[in-house]
């Protein structure tokens, strides 16, 4: 018999889940549960974290092996999750959860979309560099922010200016 | 399925089509994701020329670059070369034998951000169609 279960519900109920015997897929379970319990202890992200973290940890785990996209894209690392786990724990109260993505690189992708000309879309890599880029309307940004525990004043602007009316 | 000899040189006017191996990259509202328009590790984005085919020509085609590469195809995003070269790419015909019409996306940008928002443009200029 096969169960299916969100990654929160799975996790919630102390239950590490493993996709295979790899290191990787073991490492990248360890990092989701550790995911896990910083978004469910975090005061601000609450329920709508859990959701966005059951993407993330979906989104990671179709993107473990090279190729991916059909296109040679590289796998994504647990290090790129632990950081995107790290980022989301970090967004203040009231930010709108981001949907996931995953890039060519490997790197994971959190976007803020209105429309296709106003939009947000940050990559974190492994070692926790934020590359950001934003279209709205006429105007764009991009540009790097490392990331420390704290979400750059930068990318909260630009969230705040995606999701204005 | 595809004209014998298709011309080297990619014209502004020509169609690109980027097809989609990757259920991620379409949002709910059935446009794109820019992450599916991000160069390649090799630094380049793979596209097929329409060059006058048929939709069902195209899509034989790119049903066997899925089979090939054993992914599903959800679709493609078709764009102008025109929308390419506005962003300061270039698009070159580099066909081989299973795809003559086969053109690589390239100069890009090193630098990742700036990619990002070439991106966002490509993704913004393109139609996606759905496999249906």
């Amino acid at each position: 018999m096969i169960i299916e279960m969100a990654a929160s519900t799975v996790l919630s109920m102390g239950a590490v889940t493993t996709y295979g015997t790899s290191e990787t897929a073991r490492f990248v379970a360890e990092k989701a549960e550790q995911g896990r319990h910083q978004l469910q202890t975090s005061y601000s992200f609450g329920l709508d974290g859990r959701g966005v973290l059951d993407e993330l940890y979906s989104m990671t785990k179709g993107c473990l092996v090279a190729g991916w996209d059909g296109y040679g894209a590289a796998p994504v690392c647990a290090e790129a999750f632990t950081q995107a786990c790290r980022f989301l724990e970090a967004l203040p109260f009231g930010v709108p959860a981001p949907s996931v993505g995953a890039e060519p690189d490997g790197q994971l992708t959190l976007e803020w979309y209105r429309s296709p000309r106003r939009l947000l879309s940050v990559s974190i890599s492994p070692d926790g560099d934020l590359h950001y880029a934003a279209i709205l309307g006429p105007s764009k940004a991009y540009g790097t922010e490392a990331f420390f525990g704290e979400v750059p004043r930068t990318i909260l602007g630009l969230i705040h200016r995606v999701q204005a009316t | 399925m595809t004209a014998p000899d298709p011309p080297n040189v990619v014209t502004d006017d020509e169609l690109l089509a980027r097809f989609i191996l990757f259920s991620r990259w379409i949002r709910e509202d059935r446009t794109l994701r820019p992450d599916g328009f991000m160069p390649s590790p090799n630094s380049d984005l793979s596209a097929t020329r329409h060059l006058g085919l048929s939709e069902l020509a195209l899509w034989q085609i790119a049903q066997a670059v899925a089979d090939a590469l054993r992914k599903t195809l959800y679709g493609r995003a078709d764009l102008k070369t025109a929308d390419v070269r506005r962003q300061r790419l270039q698009a070159d015909a580099a066909p081989f034998p299973e795809n003559p019409n086969h053109a690589n996306i390239t100069g890009w940008p090193a630098d990742k951000p700036a990619q990002k928002i070439i991106a966002i443009e490509l993704a913004a200029a393109a139609t996606f169609l759905a496999r249906e």
